[in-house]
């Protein structure tokens, strides 16, 4: 089953650079935007620095998440804004990025139901703790058959991202707590803390991936 | 590390959709491993010296050379 949408009369650069650049920067943007403002509003009467940036990474998490799961849903819209070959090469992990993609909304859920949590906060602390539970419980679970639905390539990435993160969370959070332990510095909050797990794992992944040149437009 | 895969592949007219598919890997990593991106694990390397016909050395290009006793 060949495809779809390499029309020879758009330049590469514009199909593999500029419009996904353009549609990741604008949705991005607009995210970002839509969250600070609802923070913002009178539903929310603004956040603390913690549950501000921890409701940012939480809604990168699920517009990455919710754009991967579209991508794979629908491979010939997906393929113009994701980093792939083809369209074809989202139809063959469909299952993979429809899990990942799942989880990743959800842990982004999970976050955000956290940094909106009482009483600062409109979400009583009870459905948080049950969105902030269930999400990552869920997004954990659903990590797993995606793990075991990837072939070597992935798996291989996974754990080189896995190990990576492990060692980007004992410098940066061992550091902050080196510090803040002999008094040079405040003590991470706990919302801090689940913020620096997401973000380090984020730039791990991106890290592995780079290494690999495979973040260059395919 | 350097390799012939795509050579081979070639030969055969497969597509690296078509290779990918009798190895029981995915597409993009046919595609990482003959653009050096991606060194297979052994067992792949292996089926895809059983698949072309060829030893693994003849695929998998290594200058490495062992050190004299001497």
């Amino acid at each position: 089953m060949m495809i779809e949408d390499k029309s020879p009369s758009t330049p590469r650069w514009v199909r593999k650079l500029l419009i996904p650049g353009l549609v990741g920067g604008v949705v991005g943007y607009a995210a970002a935007a839509t969250m600070m403002y609802f923070i913002d509003s009178s539903a929310v009467g603004g956040l603390g620095k913690s549950a501000t940036i921890a409701s940012l990474v939480g809604v990168v998490y699920a517009v990455i998440g919710l754009s991967v799961g579209f991508g794979a849903a629908s491979p010939g819209i997906g393929a113009r804004f994701l980093n792939v070959e083809d369209a074809d090469d989202l139809r063959e992990q469909k299952k993979v990025l429809t899990l990942s993609g799942a989880a990743m909304a959800l842990c982004g859920a999970s976050l955000l139901a956290l940094a909106l949590a009482a009483p600062d906060g409109p979400v009583p602390q009870g459905a948080a703790l049950a969105v902030g539970f269930g999400g990552l419980a869920i997004g954990t679970w659903l990590s797993l058959p995606a793990y075991r639905a990837s072939d070597e390539l992935m798996r291989a990435i996974s754990l080189e991202a896995g190990a990576l993160s492990y060692g980007l969370v004992l410098l940066v959070v061992g550091i902050w707590a080196m510090l803040a332990h002999l008094g040079y510095t405040a003590a991470p909050a706990p919302l801090d803390l689940l913020s620096l797990f997401y973000v380090l794992v984020l730039v791990a992944s991106f890290i592995i991936i780079g290494r690999r040149r495979m973040l260059a437009p395919r | 590390m350097e390799n012939r895969l795509k050579h081979h592949r070639d030969a055969k007219g497969w597509s690296q959709g078509e290779l990918a598919r009798r190895l029981g890997v995915s597409r993009q990593t046919i595609n990482a491993v003959e653009t050096d991106k991606y060194d297979p694990s052994l067992p792949l390397a292996l089926r895809m010296s059983r698949l072309f016909g060829v030893a693994v050395p003849e695929l998998f290009i290594d200058d490495w050379e062992p050190e004299d006793d001497d």
